[in-house]
């Protein structure tokens, strides 16, 4: 054999990669859908979740306290493999509507370090999605601001409901919430009120997933969301894409919880899909009484209202909120509660035992992240003499700073539609 | 006898008009037919509402119209505003077992259907309605039951003043519906005739249960829900005479 073309073929040999040297290929066609989600503990840890069109063997995500853009992958110094990976439910309907057949993954970050940028990088294979960042929150802090909103599913017109990629007014909200952040990077994260797509089917959530990206601004950063269960998320859909782990695990995949934001400030997510006056009403009086006296905030979120903007007052599933949960916000003193469901943006008067009283409680919400918003109404007792309800698409800003919160909601055109302020009542 | 079948038949016109106002509440300030016309269709909100006002005040003035005054014409456009409603319901879904809400609503679609068919003196497919109705109905509800519906569960719990714990009110849900689900098929069956007074019974409870729970406001649940033991009492009046069915 000629010498040379041996010397040639080693040296081929010697250029190749080494064996656990990662290959990577950036394809978003096949690593999508970045999300985060926030439960107990947003100091210390968080879920990453995406969506891989192929059935990975490896899922993993690499993660560092500073940005390792345009480097190879395995220049981070930490990763951790999914813990929940699986296919998704698909109905013919689905793949019908031209969504591709896909893959969840979660992989659950812990141990992280209190308010610290992390940037990160999930790869399901060989395939592997641009750096992200994220911030988690400071406990010591006396200071905290976080989105809150509800209700994205549904077009604003036919044309948008045949095609629900379109959603042209889910996209400009999401777009804002960018904006938001961009502009006020203290924001921490988003609250959902729930009712993401139409239902948790894999046709309404593979665009709400696609929807969401807009949230994430452009040097990056994605804002974890804190996830309520609305009445049109019961599909399987919801527990596969939407997994909180060992949070909702423990509490009979309930999806209620208590996120301690800071040493001082806790948000409640109930859930008004499932048993209001069992398990839940247990969980719910010991949470208040255990976490009202090592609060100055605590406020509560779900997804139907105790107090409808829209909807009749008298409906069975709000009479019961009323009936098993305000006695017990109104108890333990809560400090605001945050509902949807109804298509509106509302702010009630202060309310104790049903009545308007300086002392009570304030009922904001009530969904305006793109659906189609309904006429309220606003004649309703508790919207009289400093109470509001009006039909605008919205979302609530919420600023923390040690008594007083500033809550404004903020109109599709990032535009201050409605604002007030709460003092501690500790 | 002529007494017994005109029973029947005043019983079950009494339900139409039971049956309609229940829809006519539940829908007249806004319900699933807008939220449909509104949400699914991208109609707007205004025209959706008064479309919905405009069916419902149809609905009751010809539920009332034909209990005065029965003919299978305006009873068949009955069926198709109930049908209407049904599909309504299931297009805009966001209710637990949104799936099964067609079968849920078979005990009220057989309400102008068996009224049509006594008017025809099919006395057979009468019955059969009757029973196709009901046990479907409390097919859907066996069901419902052993998967534990969040809202039944908490009728029990509430019903218990809180005595009940989650895991026992699932256990015993679990029982009704085993219970539901005996009666759905022994319906069917003349020699266990007794079933049908349990069935009249039980569809009044679980009916009523919804305005004990949450107050008489929520009067409308019960009386969309009314055919679940009307047409029970129908059916025991009718098979206790065996006799041919005599027109209105
Ligand atoms: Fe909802
Ligand atoms: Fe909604």
């Amino acid at each position: 054999m000629d010498i040379k073309l041996v010397v040639f073929l080693l040296l081929v040999l010697a250029c190749q990669p080494k064996k656990n040297t990662v290959i990577e290929k950036t394809n978003s066609q096949k690593v999508m859908h970045p999300r985060i989600f926030w439960t107990e503990n947003p100091a210390n840890h968080a879920i990453i979740s995406w969506t891989s069109l192929e059935d990975g063997a490896i899922n993993k995500v690499y993660f560092d306290t500073i940005s390792h853009e345009n480097k190879k992958v395995d220049s981070y110094p930490f990763f951790s493999d999914a813990n929940s990976n699986g296919k998704i439910t698909t109905r013919k309907d689905d793949l019908e509507s031209g969504v591709p057949n896909a893959y969840f993954h979660h992989t659950d970050l812990t141990d992280l370090k209190e308010g610290t940028k992390y940037y990160y990088r999930f790869c399901s294979d060989s395939t592997f999605s641009p750096e992200y960042y994220f911030i988690t929150s400071s406990k010591k802090s006396n200071e905290l601001t976080f989105l809150y909103g509800g209700d994205s599913r549904s077009g604003e017109d036919d044309e948008e409901d045949k095609d629900p990629a379109i959603h042209s007014k889910r996209k400009a909200m999401n777009q804002l919430i960018a904006t938001l952040v961009e502009q006020n990077p203290e924001i921490m994260a988003l609250v959902h009120g729930a009712d993401y797509g139409m239902d948790a089917s894999w046709k309404s959530l593979y665009h709400w997933f696609n929807d969401h990206e807009l949230t994430i601004t452009k040097d990056g950063r994605v804002l974890p969301l804190i996830i309520s269960r609305g009445n049109h998320d019961h599909e399987i859909g919801f527990t596969e894409n939407f997994r909180l782990g060992t949070v909702t695990e423990r509490n009979s995949d309930g999806y209620y919880y208590k996120t301690q934001f800071t040493d001082s400030i806790a948000l409640i997510t109930l859930n008004t899909e499932t048993s209001m006056a069992g398990y839940q009403y247990k969980w719910l009086k010991k949470e208040l009484e255990k976490s009202r006296a090592a609060n100055k905030w605590l406020l509560v979120q779900y997804h139907k209202p105790a107090y409808p903007a829209v909807k009749p007052f008298d409906r069975e599933d709000f009479a019961r909120v009323r009936k098993y949960w305000v006695p017990l916000f109104e108890q333990f003193g809560i400090d605001l509660a945050l509902e949807s469901d109804g298509h509106s943006l509302k702010k009630t008067v202060p309310i104790l035992k049903n009545k308007p009283n300086p002392k009570g409680i304030i009922y904001i919400g009530e969904g305006g992240l793109g659906v189609p918003q309904r006429t309220p109404d606003s004649k309703r007792w508790y919207f009289k003499n400093g109470g509001h309800a009006s039909s605008n698409h919205h979302v609530w800003m919420l600023k923390f700073k040690n008594n007083v919160l500033k809550t404004s909601a903020i109109g599709i055109d990032n535009n201050v539609v409605l604002d007030f302020e709460i003092k501690s009542k500790k | 006898m002529k007494h017994q079948f005109n029973t029947v038949s005043l019983l079950l016109r009494l339900n139409l008009i039971l049956l309609a106002s229940g829809v006519f509440w539940q829908l007249y300030t806004g319900g699933s037919i807008s939220s449909m016309l509104f949400m699914n269709f991208g109609i707007t909100e205004i025209v959706s509402l008064t479309i919905e006002k405009i069916f419902v005040v149809v609905l009751l003035i010809l539920a009332i119209y034909s209990a005065v005054n029965p003919n299978i014409y305006t009873l068949y456009i009955l069926f198709v505003c109930l049908m209407f409603n049904v599909i309504s319901h299931h297009i805009v879904g966001g209710k637990h077992f949104s799936d099964l809400t067609f079968i849920a609503h078979f005990s009220r679609l057989a309400v102008p259907v068996s009224l049509v068919l006594l008017i025809k003196n099919k006395y057979t497919d009468f019955v059969m309605v009757l029973k196709l109705g009901l046990s479907v109905t409390f097919l859907t509800h066996a069901w419902e039951a052993w998967q534990a519906n969040p809202f039944f569960l908490d009728y029990l719990i509430g019903f218990s003043r809180m005595s009940l714990n989650e895991n026992n009110a699932t256990y015993i849900l679990k029982i009704i519906g085993v219970i539901d689900l005996l009666s759905a098929i022994l319906c069917w069956f003349n020699k266990f005739k007794i079933i049908l007074f349990w069935m009249v019974f039980w569809g009044f409870t679980t009916a009523f249960i919804r305005v004990y729970d949450s107050g008489w406001e929520n009067l409308a649940e019960f009386l969309v829900r009314t055919p679940n033991f009307i047409l029970g009492i129908v059916l025991i009046m009718s098979l206790s005479k065996r006799n041919k069915l005599i027109a209105l």
